[in-house]
């Protein structure tokens, strides 16, 4: 049955009659007077009775099609498409990667889409995924499934945004019913066709681990492991962690129930990576372990200048993010040069000045809003000395002024390398707090890094271990010849036919002007 | 469209008309006696140039007045006497309905260098003139008067005399009321109305000693030039016909003028109305001295 997108626009074919009213003159015939009408009986065209109007202009019919053609085009009509669309939307979180009682849930249920989807042959399917929805994978093929399959599990899925979710297509949506914000579809709209996959539901998952560098010991970090079981009825397991092959540490967790989750806390030595798995594995192999890179948290090494004053070396040395490097300086990430270091200028530097006697500048500290203020740090300005007076170019920043007196400046140039004047052995003198704040502060500025309290962490989200299903509540169904077209293609067909009108009144038109041009031609002869 | 305005330079000239004047003189010394048919006209002797019969002399005449030859037969004195004026008084009807105003006003324009030519020549013999022209009412009227001063006045009014382009209605039983005493009357129009203007000739013929009917026809007005489609209006009366004009058209158009004409001509035959249709071809002054000949043959 034809439909039409945008009827109103119908309603302006109630004014066809005033085109004809319009009309209803005729032909503009010229007016000729004459001194008595009844000599000129006998050549009456037509004896039209009294007050009937003469016949309207015939043109007015091919105008009124031509505005009715227009006003149907702009109304949008539809046509029922034999063809089916089938948007498939396919959950592919981690918990579709359960392994069933053949295959993972997300190729079982891929399955049982594509044999759904015999029952439509002329169906147009494209696939989407729920973690990346704006990307058309394809139709459901074997590459599309590969593709699908090879990608699960590695970004948490969310509702399909409602721009794509098409009038014209059906929505069917492939899941496991385990994450209920997956049925949260914009505008109310639920899914036309759920195709739901869900056998097992045991299942205990690592949903998420982080690690810190332990403030007092720089050598041991701090993990702290979040256990969750997803699924439905008490579980038990050990909690094995490892770096390399050498496991750190065993915790057991005990009558963990169906949702709860629980918090394990083990410190092990400072390493590279760590591991946690649970043991025994269930059938969600993938959430039964998770992998922590720690280099994050790893001290950097500095190259220090002999020449530096001792009471900044071992501010240096004190710092739990910073290393001295070894003597020939080759793991060295930043270097500390006091005017005699040879480590290489490719390395982020701090350059230490003193070319002058130490002075107090008048004034209070300025930052440059370059440094946020969550980066700037509490310093007394009337405990500050500077033992030199720093050039500052055009291009350079200037990160920290006393009054007119830059102290910390910013060279430019592809290797970061800050500049100060600061008098740090008068600095140990005073004992205050401003020699290692200003450490930490002039390293964090230098590689652009908190350092004082680095944390790791690799979180899953807290849906992504769940697999028990929950109860399901699809669109009633969609008879597949009722989807409407795209009234695109039928606007053009009748655009089309108001064009050929168009061209049938131009030609008369011109056929007309031609007639009328005779006579005047005529007259003037 | 060319304005219809009549001008003084579409009158006669002088030349013109003191030419029309000499050639018309005899044929417009009034010697009527009596209509034709059995109705008598009354004479009446008065002060006037036209002779009308004799009588003795009577203490009081004037000398002047004596016919010697009558009192030499009759062997007393005899006096002539004249007509009364009053029957030398002239009107002169002109049509100024829209009807006149079509194709530039032709006839318009024809009609009034007629009436001015015969008031010329009527002042220039002593009778007295009026003029009206008359549409729907009567549009204009000059009052009875004598003298070349007065042909200036009638020269006025003609030249300045100028029919609706349309809307104003053929009606020539307004002059009526305007017509009284022992005058002639000289109708000159279209006669295009409903039935030729008969009832109201025959209304005017009750009013007057003498009626002249002079038609003015153009030939323009049945032949429309371009053939095809048009609506044809009425100018008189704004009514439309949708119309297709060619030769065929023409022809019964013609045609029907030709029985307007023959009716009127049958009708002033009848009712002792001098008619002549002049065709707006032939010149003005032989068509009017025709009409006069055959006037003064009729009486």
């Amino acid at each position: 049955m034809l439909t039409f997108a945008t009827p109103l626009w119908l309603a302006g074919l109630a004014l066809l009659p005033a085109i004809r009213w319009l009309h209803r003159g005729g032909p503009h015939r010229r007016e000729v007077p004459v001194s008595r009408l009844a000599l000129w009986r006998d050549a009456e065209a037509s004896r039209p009775a009294a007050g009937e109007r003469r016949p309207p202009d015939p043109a007015w019919r091919r105008r009124a099609l031509l505005a009715a053609m227009l006003l149907i085009a702009l109304s949008g009509p539809q046509l029922p498409d034999p063809r089916v669309r089938v948007t498939l939307w396919v959950d592919d979180s981690l918990s579709m990667l359960m392994r069933e009682a053949r295959t993972t849930r997300l190729a079982e249920g891929l399955a049982q889409a594509r044999s759904l989807l015999v029952a439509l042959p002329a169906a147009d399917v494209e696939v989407r995924t729920l973690a990346d929805p704006w990307r058309a994978v394809g139709a459901l093929d074997d590459a599309t499934i590969a593709t699908v399959l090879a990608g699960a599990g590695r970004h948490e899925p969310a509702a399909p945004p409602g721009a794509l979710l098409r009038r014209d297509s059906q929505q069917w949506l492939l899941t496991d019913g385990a994450d209920a914000t997956l049925f949260s579809w914009p505008g109310a709209r639920r899914p036309d066709r759920v195709v739901q996959v869900a056998g097992v539901t045991r299942n205990v998952g690592l949903r998420r681990l982080s690690a810190r560098r332990r403030g007092d010991d720089p050598a041991t970090f701090d993990l702290l492991l979040e256990v969750t079981n997803g699924g439905s009825v008490d579980e038990d397991r050990a909690v094995v962690f490892t770096t390399g092959a050498v496991e750190v540490a065993r915790v057991d967790v005990v009558g963990l129930g169906p949702g709860a989750s629980q918090r394990v806390e083990v410190s092990i030595p400072a390493s590279a990576q760590v591991r946690a798995a649970l043991q025994p594995a269930d059938a969600l192999a993938d959430d039964d372990q998770i992998v922590l890179d720690l280099a994050p948290l790893r001290r950097r090494r500095v190259a220090v200048d002999a020449s530096c004053p001792k009471a900044l070396v071992a501010a240096v040395g004190a710092h739990p993010a910073l290393a001295f490097a070894g003597a020939a300086g080759a793991e060295a990430e930043a270097t500390l040069d006091c005017g005699a270091s040879g480590a290489p200028a490719t390395l982020p530097t701090i350059r230490v000045l003193a070319d002058r006697a130490a002075s107090r500048p008048r004034g209070s500290l300025r930052w440059s809003s370059a440094v946020p203020p969550s980066r700037r740090t509490e310093l007394d300005s009337d405990r500050l000395q500077v033992v030199a007076r720093l050039p500052v170019r055009t291009v350079d920043a200037v990160l920290l002024a006393i009054g007119d007196e830059p102290v910390v400046v910013r060279r430019a140039g592809e290797t970061p390398r800050l500049e100060t004047s600061f008098d740090f052995a008068a600095m140990a003198v005073g004992r205050g707090p401003e020699l290692p704040l200003l450490v930490n502060w002039l390293f964090e500025t230098l590689l652009d890094r908190s350092l004082l309290d680095e944390i790791a962490v690799v979180d899953r989200g807290p849906r992504s271990v769940l697999v028990a299903p929950l109860p399901i509540v699809a669109a009633p169904a969609v008879a597949a010849a009722a989807v409407p077209r795209s009234p695109s293609d039928e606007a053009r067909l009748v655009l089309a036919i108001a064009l050929l009108v168009l061209l049938w009144e131009a030609a008369a038109l011109v056929r007309q002007g031609l007639r009328l041009r005779a006579p005047a031609a005529a007259r003037t002869a | 469209m060319a304005s219809t305005t009549l001008t003084r330079a579409a009158l006669p000239s002088e030349p013109e008309l003191q030419s029309f004047a000499r050639a018309a003189a005899q044929l417009l010394i009034d010697r009527q006696s009596r209509a034709p048919g059995a109705r008598t006209i009354a004479r009446r002797p008065g002060v006037g140039i036209q002779h009308l019969d004799h009588r003795d002399y009577a203490p009081g005449d004037e000398v002047r007045h004596i016919d010697w030859r009558q009192t030499a037969r009759l062997r007393r004195p005899i006096v002539r006497r004249f007509e009364s004026e009053s029957v030398s008084d002239w009107i002169l009807i002109v049509d100024a309905s829209s009807s006149m105003a079509v194709h530039d006003a032709a006839k318009a324009r024809a009609a009034a260098r007629m009436a001015a030519a015969l008031a010329y020549a009527l002042l220039h013999l002593g009778h007295r003139v009026e003029v009206l022209a008359f549409g729907s009412r009567v549009l204009a009227r000059c009052p009875r008067g004598r003298g070349q001063h007065h042909y200036a006045e009638i020269a006025r009014l003609l030249a300045a005399l100028e029919p609706a382009r349309t809307g104003e209605r053929s009606d020539l039983g307004v002059c009526a009321r305007h017509v009284h005493g022992a005058a002639s009357a000289f109708v000159v129009g279209d006669f295009l109305a409903d039935d030729e203007m008969c009832r109201d000739l025959g209304a005017l013929r009750q009013r007057c000693t003498a009626l002249h009917a002079m038609q003015v026809s153009d030939g323009a007005e049945t032949a429309l030039r371009e053939a095809g489609e048009f609506d044809l209006v009425d100018v008189e009366t704004g009514s439309r016909m949708h119309a297709v004009a060619g030769e065929g058209a023409n022809a019964s158009a013609s045609r029907k003028r030709a029985a307007m004409t023959s009716r009127l001509q049958s009708f002033c035959a009848r009712s002792g109305v001098a008619f002549s249709d002049w065709d707006l071809n032939r010149p003005w002054q032989a068509t009017l001295v025709a009409h006069l000949v055959r006037a003064r043959l009729r009486c």
